[in-house]
């Protein structure tokens, strides 16, 4: 017997956007992370890099610092507590969901039910 | 079809979150320069044990490829970006894309005391115990300090990483047994040598691994993938 579709858990959109998301499991895992390395990290674009960080910041999921250094300026990103707990019940969510698509079987014809966000894109 | 992108977007986050917390330590450039400079001081003194000033001159050799390495890695490493917060060495820690709590350090002594230990004990025992090849190798265990702890990280399911992992346990396995063989070789035999550069060329090859793999995860990626 499948379960109602009220207790599929609510995902935040605003982690959900795959860039986003990886720039907030990027930042989870240290304390500080440089722009440089985000952008390597995540593949992003700097113009576009730039617009996820400032709606993450917008949102108050991340902080960001602009330091001088060596006639530079370094801009470095962080996590802050709201932002952790944001991303932590994000990856909950995604696993009730896996775990209720598995035990529905709705996997199997390889579709979700309607008012479900689409998957963040995965490399092919 | 769509609980796969699920688990692999999972995967996706724990490769994501594994370059960032090993980001310090996939630097293999900095060992690598050490390793190569050992491997070099060994290969020398091996075939005619120098002694006084010839073995003073062998030493600076070897010493070069720190001195030069390090900032030439230092350098390179630069164009990564930055990470703070992330230990040199690390404890192992559950790989669970769903453990988001902030990353500890309980164990990070440091890179640059590390590399200057083990350039202090390897040096130090060739240059004071009359190139005793024997008590050198006896001190291979302070290696085991780097390979060891890379045995146990999580890892998530990728081959690379999965491969890393495999080449630190075996050459762990390596050094171990050849340490223990130490004791039972003869004083006179130049096996004592022999083990030293296996040791040395392996380590450097494991640096070069780690090099190699931080380069491969932190490769341009097409902005199409976030399509």
């Amino acid at each position: 017997m499948t379960k109602p579709l009220e207790a599929i858990p609510e995902i935040n959109r605003l982690v959900h956007e795959p860039a986003r998301l990886a720039i907030l499991t990027v930042l989870a895992a240290c304390e500080r992370a440089d722009f440089l390395f985000l952008e390597r990290a995540t593949g992003l674009t700097r113009g576009n890099l730039s617009v996820q960080l400032a709606r993450l910041e917008e949102a108050g999921l991340i902080e960001i610092e602009k330091i001088l250094e060596r006639k530079r300026t370094l801009t470095t990103a962080s996590l802050v507590r709201h932002g952790r707990q944001a991303l932590d019940l994000y990856w909950r969510n995604m696993e009730e969901m896996r775990a209720l698509a598995k035990s529905t079987k709705l996997a199997k014809d390889g579709s979700l039910p309607r008012g479900l966000p689409r998957p963040a894109a995965v490399e092919s | 079809m769509q609980s796969e992108t699920l688990i692999a977007t999972t995967r996706r986050g724990e490769e994501l979150r594994y370059v960032t917390e090993h980001f310090r330590d996939l630097q293999g450039l900095y060992f690598a320069s050490v390793w190569a400079g050992l491997l070099m001081l060994v290969l020398l003194c091996s075939p005619t044990r120098p002694s006084g000033i010839h073995l003073l001159f062998v030493f600076g050799i070897a010493a070069l490829f720190p001195l030069v390495g390090v900032p030439l890695a230092h350098a390179w490493y630069k164009r990564y970006g930055m990470v703070k917060g992330t230990p040199e060495i690390q404890y192992p820690r559950p790989l669970s894309i769903l453990d988001t709590s902030p990353p500890r350090r309980r164990y990070a002594p440091g890179l640059v005391v590390v590399m200057s230990g083990i350039w202090i004990v390897f040096t130090g025992t060739i240059l004071f115990h009359r190139l005793d090849e024997y008590r050198a190798a006896l001190n291979l265990w302070i290696v085991l300090v780097l390979t060891v702890p890379r045995c146990f990280y999580p890892a998530p399911a990728i081959p690379s990483i999965q491969l890393r992992r495999v080449l630190y346990i075996t050459c762990s396995a390596i050094i171990f047994f050849s340490v223990l063989s130490v004791p039972f070789m003869g004083p006179l035999h130049s096996s004592g040598w022999l083990l030293l550069e296996i040791v040395c060329a392996t380590l450097l090859v494991l640096s070069l691994y780690d090099h190699w793999l931080l380069s491969h995860l932190l490769r341009a990626r097409p902005e199409a993938f976030y399509d």
